[in-house]
């Protein structure tokens, strides 16, 4: 009896002495697995700050999170002034059915939450196992991603970017000490964001620069250039002109009738060629007035056709009709003092603002019945001329509002649209440096914008207006 | 039979010229710039010329002002492109007869042509 005992004791021991082993060894290779994903992770971010392309960058970054600490899937959301939200911009999953979102808003219970605390979501951590109002909202937020764990990338206080984690292949939960592996990974990856987006800025600052020399030296170059088409056209409008009339002086009396079509077919299509001639002679016509920078040549302008005429202009850049605009024209119908080319302009880049910012609450906002309106008002008091331009876009945001006259400024940098900046900053040259007038904008953003310009009724003579 | 002086840098607006006003019965005298239509309107006595403004060499607001204080009064019709206000300002100062716009429509530089030749 006793040696029996004795052997189940032995046994049993022998059973937890291998139970123990095993277990030991599950543990060491965890942590082995563990070291080698941080060891990836850490060489990987280290890599990520020389990598000057952000799509790569981003790219780089799904991939190896998710080879690294072997998760379903991975997302990107980088901040996106103009929209105002957190873009996805690279995502890797090994599910393909997965749907993700493509833009987190920045007021959502999930981004201001992480920009309260400063630290990883998981949706495994103890607070969430609360079930309070706002832990629902959260794990609703995270499931809308969707997201198990959702890394923040800060610079300077700034949310600059979130990455979404799927679970663990493993199936094993996230721990703490992964959780700071993360943020400090996040961290990692968010300067090699700023890093990338830096240079992306100076690359595009920089060709903006080269763009507008372009523009300048083409400009000195339409003078000549419109000159020459025009003795060109003049040229072809004297040869058509005299093929027509050779057609005409001949006496075709008694020629057989399909040659007389022939004849009549050939009229036909030199009349043709001088319209087009004559209107080809117009447009260079209009190119040269347009380039002319007679700066010298102020005059009494009535403002109602100098603005209606802006709007022809605009509509070859954009299609105005799918706007709405309405004016009110003050009914005395003031005339102002001042350069007609340069006040084209001027409201030619008012419009032009305008119609992208509506086009791109449009785009980004989505919101059902939108439709793109512009009113343009002109009311006159204590010797002055204001105009209104009133929008209805994306409005600006506060923290760009005073930067907006800044040469260089823009908030469209997409490759489709890219701006120059030099809008708003030509405005305020033309009309405060060379019409003595005043330029207001005031904007509340995903509302809308009003641009107010005033300009005086007549010039003080001695104040000689500059280039 | 009435002569027409044809000043153009271009030769195929005086080529083109010649033919179109050689078919009314025109005789057609051309130059291509402003000294040697200066010197065709001595040699020739045209009753009527027809001066570009931007040309290689002299240019057509010098060879008028040139003709004008020589006290020479032929008729002068100026073909301009789009010159700027103080250029058309010094033809007005001269005397010139009508002006023609680049491009023109011959139908319309004929009528003008034609006026000018039968005063
Ligand atoms: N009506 C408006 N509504 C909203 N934002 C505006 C409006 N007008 C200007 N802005 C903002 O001001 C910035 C600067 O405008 P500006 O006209 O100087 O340059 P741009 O429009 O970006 O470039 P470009 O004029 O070359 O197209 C714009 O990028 C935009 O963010
Ligand atoms: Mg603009």
């Amino acid at each position: 009896m006793l040696l029996y005992t004795g052997y189940i004791f032995i046994i049993l021991s022998g059973i937890l002495l291998i139970f123990i082993f095993l277990k030991r060894r599950r543990k060491s290779n965890q942590l082995k697995a563990k070291r080698q994903y941080q060891e990836v992770l850490r060489k990987a971010s280290l890599g990520m700050g020389r990598i000057k392309e952000l799509k790569h960058l981003l790219k780089l970054t799904v991939h190896v999170v998710t080879r690294a600490v072997k998760v379903d899937y991975c997302s990107v959301y980088v901040w996106h002034e103009d929209s105002g939200r957190f873009v996805l911009r690279a995502v890797k999953s090994i599910d393909p059915q997965i749907q993700f979102q493509n833009g987190l808003l920045a007021d959502s219970s999930l981004i201001e939450h992480i920009k309260g605390t400063h630290n990883p979501v998981y949706i495994g951590s103890s607070e969430f196992k609360k079930h309070d109002d706002y832990a629902l909202k959260l794990i609703k937020d995270l499931q809308l991603v969707p997201a198990v764990a959702v890394l923040p990338c800060f610079i300077d206080q700034q949310l600059i970017a979130v990455i979404g984690l799927g679970n663990k292949l493993n199936r094993t939960k996230y721990s703490h000490d992964d959780l700071m592996m993360f943020s400090i990974l996040a961290n990692q990856i968010g300067l090699a964001i700023e890093n990338a987006q830096f240079y992306e800025k100076t690359r595009m600052i920089q060709e903006q620069l080269i763009r507008a020399e372009k523009m300048a030296t083409i400009g000195t170059m339409v003078d000549g250039i419109s000159h020459q088409m025009k003795n060109r056209l003049h040229a072809m409008g004297f040869i058509t002109g005299d093929a027509l009339d050779v057609l005409r002086t001949k006496k075709w009396g008694d020629t057989p009738v399909d040659m007389k079509n022939f004849i009549d077919e050939m009229e036909y299509s030199l009349v043709r060629l001088q319209d087009n001639i004559k209107r080809g002679g117009e447009l260079t016509e209009g190119l040269l007035k347009y380039s002319r920078k007679n700066t010298e040549n102020y005059e009494h302008i009535e403002l109602k056709k100098l603005l209606e005429t802006s709007l022809e202009m605009l509509k070859f850049k954009i299609k105005l009709d799918t706007v709405q605009i309405r004016t009110l024209w003050h009914e005395a119908n003031p005339k102002i003092y001042g350069n007609y080319t340069q006040l084209q302009e001027v409201f030619f880049n008012v419009m032009d603002n305008a119609y992208d910012a509506m086009m791109q609450r449009k785009n980004f906002l989505n919101e059902e019945g939108f439709s793109p309106k512009i009113e343009i008002e002109t009311s006159f008091k204590d010797e002055e001329t204001h105009i209104f331009f009133r929008d209805n876009g994306m409005g600006v945001r506060k923290e760009h509002a005073r930067q907006l006259f800044t040469p260089f400024f823009t908030t469209k940098l997409s490759s489709s649209k890219k701006g120059t900046g030099l809008g708003l900053f030509v405005i305020r040259q033309i009309i405060e440096r060379n019409h003595k007038g005043h330029v207001n904008f005031s904007s509340i953003y995903c509302a809308g914008s009003e641009m107010e310009i005033v300009l005086p009724v007549s010039f003080p003579s001695e104040i000689l207006p500059g280039v | 039979m009435a002569k027409l002086l044809v000043v153009d840098d271009e030769s195929d607006i005086r080529e083109f010229a010649k033919r179109f006003f050689g078919r009314r019965g025109v005789d057609v005298v051309t130059a291509h710039d402003g000294r040697s239509a200066l010197d065709a309107i001595i040699s020739h006595r045209p009753d009527l010329v027809m001066l570009d403004i931007q040309m290689e060499g002299m240019d057509g607001i010098s060879a008028l002002e040139e003709l004008r204080t020589s006290g020479d009064l032929t008729k002068v019709i100026m073909v301009t492109g789009n010159e700027s206000p103080d250029i058309i300002e010094a033809a007005n100062r001269n005397n010139i007869q009508a002006y023609i716009h680049k491009p023109l429509v011959l139908e319309e530089l004929e009528k003008v042509v034609l006026r000018e030749l039968n005063r």
